[in-house]
């Protein structure tokens, strides 16, 4: 993997986090999008095993940067989504849109519900709610999920730029 | 000595990940300061872009669909002007008798201090942390300091409106009371960078305020506030009025007998709130139920008297007041 590309593409991404991601949001930003989620899982489907599993790990502690809350908690979690895709992707179609929406769903719920879960064991006032625990993160994912096809088939012309040209 | 591969870098990484996902946040303060300087310029403008589509394509799905819904809701609006010129007449003349008679009215404006203007840069990544990024004004240092914005109203010259109109809105409207209430509290400053500063808004999961409920009501006589309760931020747009008890009437509020809090009913901060010294309104009650954890007692839903989806500006109060040179 090139490292120039993937920095490129990252910031992009945390640019449409943050400007974009507010903007579409559902409910009154109770449900957005989570872009650097879509790249995590580019990366993870087509790059070679352990580049991905440090460069999905590496996306997640740019979105730590760049929220309030602890640290670590994207960090930690992106880089298991990193380790399931790259565990199972050898078994599934990765080049096919219902496996790019299944896996931002499974993957966008486990790694929301890492963070919530931390925040929520964390909170001594008690603020966290069933609505946030679960119904949340899992409209997060499902608005990712939505979102991933499409995206994906941007990220896959860029395979070439990306030196994803072999199968990793 | 042998660098660890990539694969036992990882492992290593996940396992700082872990241990930090742990630390306090202030921890993590000198990381984050260097991250936002940088995320400012980068998604500052995008985000205003953001911000600008999101209303225009709330606008154009209030849009009136033909020229026969155009020519009608233009009737309705004359009309509605008509009654709101005269409720407005109305309602000075009522909020004269309440202030007169309560003398509550300079406890909502701010004493002394001075209040600092701010942009609001971007909102935050994560859907269900409440937070803003504020352009940092160059003599701003502290943390602990709170945010209050105007209240928003979503119509402006385009709708006729201009500075010198009486504005008058019903107890039960969003917007609040644009006359009374000049400023409404946003959240507080929780981190301050170089050129930037974070505001955790009220309605975040961590935040915590002591506030006290007030209600209008035509002739009332109560001159005093409320007794002290404790609002906390419930995500996105929501917060809640814990620990209510039957007995605890709101200021405003006729007999002891009624529940403590009604919809509609407003929510104020306290006075003797740190670095304020001021009472400002925080939302409106929308909800009241009896509380499932603790019997016999009183929860109720909050609406922020500001919609943080429109802010661009804040102003930050600064409760010192320095000297001249």
């Amino acid at each position: 993997m090139r490292l120039l590309p993937f920095v490129i593409l990252a910031v992009v991404t945390l640019v449409l986090q943050l400007a974009l991601a507010p903007a579409i949001s559902l409910t009154s930003a109770s449900f957005m999008p989570q872009f650097p989620l879509i790249l995590a899982m580019f990366v993870a489907l087509y790059a070679r095993a352990d580049v991905a599993l440090i460069a999905c790990w590496s996306l997640g502690l740019l979105l730590d940067l760049s929220s309030r809350g602890p640290m670590g908690g994207f960090a930690f979690a992106f880089g298991l989504v990193g380790l399931g895709i790259v565990n199972i992707r050898a078994s599934i179609f990765r080049d096919h849109p219902l496996s790019h929406f299944f896996l931002a769903m499974v993957f966008g719920v486990v790694a929301n519900e890492i963070v919530c879960l931390r925040e929520a064991f964390g909170s001594q006032l008690g603020g966290f709610t069933w609505h946030h625990l679960f119904v949340i993160p899992a409209g997060n994912a499902v608005y990712t999920a939505l979102l991933a096809p499409y995206l994906m088939l941007l990220l896959v012309r860029l395979r070439r730029v990306m030196d994803f040209t072999e199968r990793a | 000595m042998r660098l660890p591969g990539k694969k036992q870098t990882f492992w290593l990484l996940m396992g700082a990940s872990l241990v930090a996902m742990w630390l306090p946040a202030r921890y993590t303060y000198a990381l984050r300061n260097l991250m936002d300087p940088m995320l400012a310029p980068l998604a500052g403008r995008p985000f205003r872009a953001g911000q600008d589509l999101r209303e225009w394509a709330g606008d154009w799905t209030a849009r009136p669909k033909d020229a026969k819904a155009f020519r009608s809701l233009k009737d309705e609006n004359e009309e509605l002007r008509r009654q709101l010129a005269q409720l407005g007449e109305e309602y000075r003349s009522r909020l004269n008798e309440i202030a007169e008679g309560q003398a509550f009215r300079k406890d909502l404006l701010l004493q002394q201090g001075r209040l600092i203007p701010s942009e609001v840069l971007l909102r935050d990544a994560v859907a269900w942390r409440e937070g803003l990024l504020l352009d940092r004004p160059a003599d701003f240092t502290n943390r602990k300091q709170w945010a209050v914005s105007r209240i928003f109203v979503d119509r402006g010259s385009s709708s006729d409106v201009s500075d010198d109109l009486w504005t008058v809105l019903p107890l039960d409207s969003d917007a609040g009371q644009a006359e009374l209430f000049k400023c409404a509290m946003v959240g507080r400053v929780e981190r301050v960078g170089q050129v930037t500063a974070r505001i955790q808004l009220l309605s975040d999961t961590d935040s915590v305020l002591q506030v006290q409920i007030f209600r209008i009501q035509r002739g009332s006589e109560a001159a005093e506030w409320g007794r002290k309760c404790v609002l906390v931020g419930r995500g996105p747009g929501r917060m809640m009025v814990k620990e209510l008890t039957r007995g605890q009437t709101p200021a405003g509020a006729r007999s002891a007998s009624g529940p403590p809090a009604e919809v509609g009913d407003l929510v104020f901060s306290d006075e003797s709130t740190p670095n304020l010294g001021a009472r400002l309104v925080v939302g409106r009650i929308t909800a009241v139920r009896e509380s499932t954890d603790s019997p016999g007692k009183f929860e109720c839903d909050v609406t922020p008297a500001v919609n943080c989806d429109r802010l661009r500006r804040v102003w930050l109060v600064d409760p010192n007041v320095r000297e001249p040179k």
